[in-house]
């Protein structure tokens, strides 16, 4: 006999019942009501989610309503009743062998997804990108950034026009794909720095050029930039992040997350390491084109080192590492660029190279 | 005899219970995930059924829990309607930029329709006791409080705008800034009205079979308990700054030292680290404050919406939430996620519907035996499956 609550159909008025079965039929049995009788198949049964009470609706539409799912579940399976097979869902979600399989499967999947399904994604989607587009997001972002952090530079105008003179005529013609390459000059508080936007806008501080010594160090740093553009390094990342929200909001359910710590930390983790792997991609075309040019790949890591040796509060800052010896824990931390002594070697390497081709 | 006893337990002062667990939810929520990648979101309808169905049960008062009775199929429908529209929206975005204002436009006036229609499917698909809720508020109520009131001081401050040029031929641009943010500051200050009005439609437009529910909310204390959050507020951001200005003192006297060696050329060495500390620490105390600030928000609403709600006259609810309690759990919650990045999800949902439940008791006053399921009118499916595709329920957020 399973115990329960009997309702008549619609109505809200419950009396204390037991419903018993014997071979093909149920009796349900309640103080000062007729007995209810009927062939088990029937009955329309709720399935069972974890151990809510269970609906058992009987042939005249009234409800039979009891908690000891268990004795319900054993009438199902002995009667072969149709709700028996929707049990299987139940017996998934309270198996551990289950659990554990669904928990591995889980993690494994958000993780692919996450480390090669979203920059794969990212990578198409930036390369199939109209320039139209391009061109709108980064008139967009240099607006924002000569708003807020960037100044006008001080550099002389005939400098500017000399610079940019050389910039199309030496370092433009290596280029193979037609982005519409401009340079900008900007001071940006004493940071020296340089950084490229989606569709070929290349800012250069004036701290930067201050440091540099020679033609060749500014045009290491120019082509750096410009292998972020080839690469559409920019495009990438912000496609990368907009799907890690757009993930984040899909399997929390909850757009609010998004500005939550523990879900920011995480994808502020990953996209530092996605971005390290692009500035070493970025480095390497820089090595190529300058060996084409003539340029000794030596010039990159000695602009390199002079900018690592200056203060950088900025993460955006490219072609630059960050260590100052005693902030070199934290920094390394929230930079996103490889530390500076790989990357110098990377340099070295190529100029080894470079230097034994002109020596044959 | 039977009769006189059951009529003894219902009567009295009768409290909410949660009884699930994190360990079973954990359990249901994960198989909910794989079965949802494995279907590339389809069993996502299922998922929402299976979940709605194990809070909604597990919330139990008077011997009972509440029943979740939507079809997984209508909500697929619904969510497959949802997508659609996204990429009809999309691909119009890219090929005809102005069709996808219109599109963006009419979006925002149906929003208080799918509202409305999420409203009454989500009540009709609520039973307790075998007796099914309803939603009986009118469309022209919710076109006035989720869109015509919230718009009439940006309207007024348009329209004053416009009236200004024609008259003035070419006014200065510091008065229409001036009317912008008359504008927004009136805007912001309907706030607590806007939510007692929608809070009273919403719980004053359900009914529980033929009874009906109602909730008196005073504007009064809506205005009181956002004065109150303004106030404290305000202190703390007071206090946290003293601290903060102490502490970049501190910090900031070791930049000053350097300043004149990065003017002479040589590269300043500037000791970042106490500074970032003091930042970060600054950053996490404002995030503290912030929870505060919201868990004083919503248990000063929750526990003054509930103590209004009643049933005819058979039942009054009762909610004694303490702000101190709901912020040491929002506390909890965070570390939690944090600690587990996420997997504690499961458990936080349970934590908080058992908090909700240990502080909200029913009061009876008669039986609940006399309510009956009314025979709905006619609804049209597709509005069903659109306002529960948008799952508004989820975004309009009032606080309790």
């Amino acid at each position: 006999m399973i115990k329960g609550w009997l309702y008549p159909a619609d109505s809200s008025a419950r009396s204390a019942a037991g419903l018993s079965a014997s071979g093909e039929r149920f009796t349900v049995i309640c103080d000062g009501q007729p007995n209810v009788t009927g062939s088990i198949r029937e009955l329309v049964v709720s399935q069972r989610v974890g151990n809510i009470p269970r609906k058992i609706t009987l042939p005249d539409r009234s409800l039979f309503e009891t908690t000891d799912n268990d004795a319900v579940d054993e009438l199902l399976a002995a009667t072969g009743h149709r709700a028996h097979r929707a049990g299987i869902l139940h017996i998934l979600e309270t198996r551990w062998q289950w659990i554990a399989v669904a928990l591995l499967l889980t993690l494994l999947s958000g993780f692919a997804t996450v480390r090669w399904g979203m920059p794969w994604a990212s990578r198409e989607l930036a390369f199939a990108m109209p320039a139209r587009a391009t061109e709108a997001i980064s008139e967009q972002a240099l607006g924002i950034l000569d708003r807020t952090i960037l100044g006008e530079s001080a550099l002389p105008v005939e400098e500017q026009q000399r610079l940019r003179r050389h910039f199309e005529t030496t370092l433009l013609p290596l280029q193979h794909e037609t982005f519409n390459y401009r340079l900008h000059f900007r001071h940006m508080s004493d940071i020296p720095n340089a950084f490229a936007l989606p569709a070929g806008d290349i800012i250069i501080t004036d701290r930067l050029i201050k440091l540099a010594d020679s033609q060749e160090e500014i045009d290491a740093v120019l082509l750096h930039e410009i292998g972020h553009v080839v690469h559409r390094h920019g495009l990438q990342q912000v496609l990368h992040s907009s799907f890690l929200t757009l993930a984040i909001i899909m399997v929390s359910g909850d757009a609010s997350a998004t500005g939550n710590i523990a879900v920011a930390l995480p994808v502020f983790l990953l996209q530092s390491h996605y971005s390290r792997e692009d500035e070493t991609e970025a480095d390497r075309y820089a090595f190529e084109r300058m060996a084409e040019a003539g340029i000794d790949p030596v010039h990159f890591s000695t602009i390199m080192e002079k900018i690592s040796g200056g203060p950088d509060g900025d993460s955006e800052s490219d072609a630059a590492g960050t260590e100052s010896q005693e902030d070199a824990d934290l920094l390394k931390y929230l930079s996103t660029h490889p530390p500076t002594p790989e990357r110098r070697l990377q340099a070295e390497m190529y100029s080894r190279q470079f230097r034994e081709r002109l020596s044959r | 005899m039977e009769q006189a006893t059951r009529t003894d337990i219902e009567t009295g002062i009768q409290p909410f219970q949660f009884t699930g667990s994190g360990g079973e939810y954990f359990k249901i929520w994960i198989v909910n995930l794989i079965l949802g990648i494995l279907t590339l979101g389809i069993y996502s309808a299922w998922a929402k059924v299976r979940t709605n169905r194990y809070f909604y049960g597990n919330t139990q008062v008077d011997n009972t829990g509440f029943e979740y009775h939507a079809n997984p199929l209508a909500i697929l429908k619904g969510r497959l309607i949802a997508v659609a529209l996204l990429l009809i929206y999309v691909l119009a975005d890219q090929l005809f930029p102005s069709v996808s204002a219109v599109l963006a436009l009419s979006l925002l006036l149906a929003t208080p329709w799918i509202i409305w229609k999420s409203m009454q499917f989500n009540a009709r698909m609520t039973s307790f006791r075998n007796v099914r809720f309803g939603f009986y508020g009118s469309l022209q109520d919710a076109y006035r409080y989720l869109l015509f009131i919230p718009t009439i001081p940006l309207l007024t401050a348009l329209l004053a705008g416009i009236v200004m040029w024609f008259v003035t031929g070419s006014p200065e641009p510091g008065s229409y800034v001036m009317l912008a943010v008359v504008a927004f500051l009136v805007t912001w200050l309907m706030v607590p009205f806007l939510q007692q009005a929608i809070t009273a439609y919403y719980i004053g437009s359900h009914r529980y079979g033929q009874g009906l529910l109602q909730a008196d909310l005073s504007i009064k204390r809506y205005y009181l308990i956002y004065l109150y959050m303004m106030g404290w507020s305000i202190l703390m951001f007071i206090g946290i700054g003293l601290v903060a200005g102490v502490g970049m003192m501190f910090t900031g006297l070791g930049m000053a030292a350097m300043a004149p060696a990065a003017d002479g050329g040589e590269l300043a060495q500037i000791n970042l680290a106490p500074m970032l500390s003091v930042i970060v620490l600054i950053y996490i105390v404002m995030m503290i404050a912030g929870i505060w600030v919201k868990a004083y928000l919503k248990a000063k609403i929750r526990n003054h919406v509930f103590n209004n709600i009643k049933l005819d006259h058979v039942m009054q609810l009762q909610s004694s939430i303490a702000t101190g309690r709901l912020f040491g759990f929002y506390l909890v919650n965070m570390l939690l996620m944090i600690c587990t990045l996420g997997l504690a999800w499961p458990w936080i949902k349970v934590r908080s519907a058992r908090l909700m439940a240990d502080t909200t008791q029913a009061h009876l006053a008669g039986s609940l035996d006399e309510y009956v399921s009314l025979q709905q009118r006619g609804q049209s499916a597709i509005g069903d499956e659109v306002g529960e595709a948008f799952d508004v329920d989820a975004n309009l957020d009032l606080a309790f």
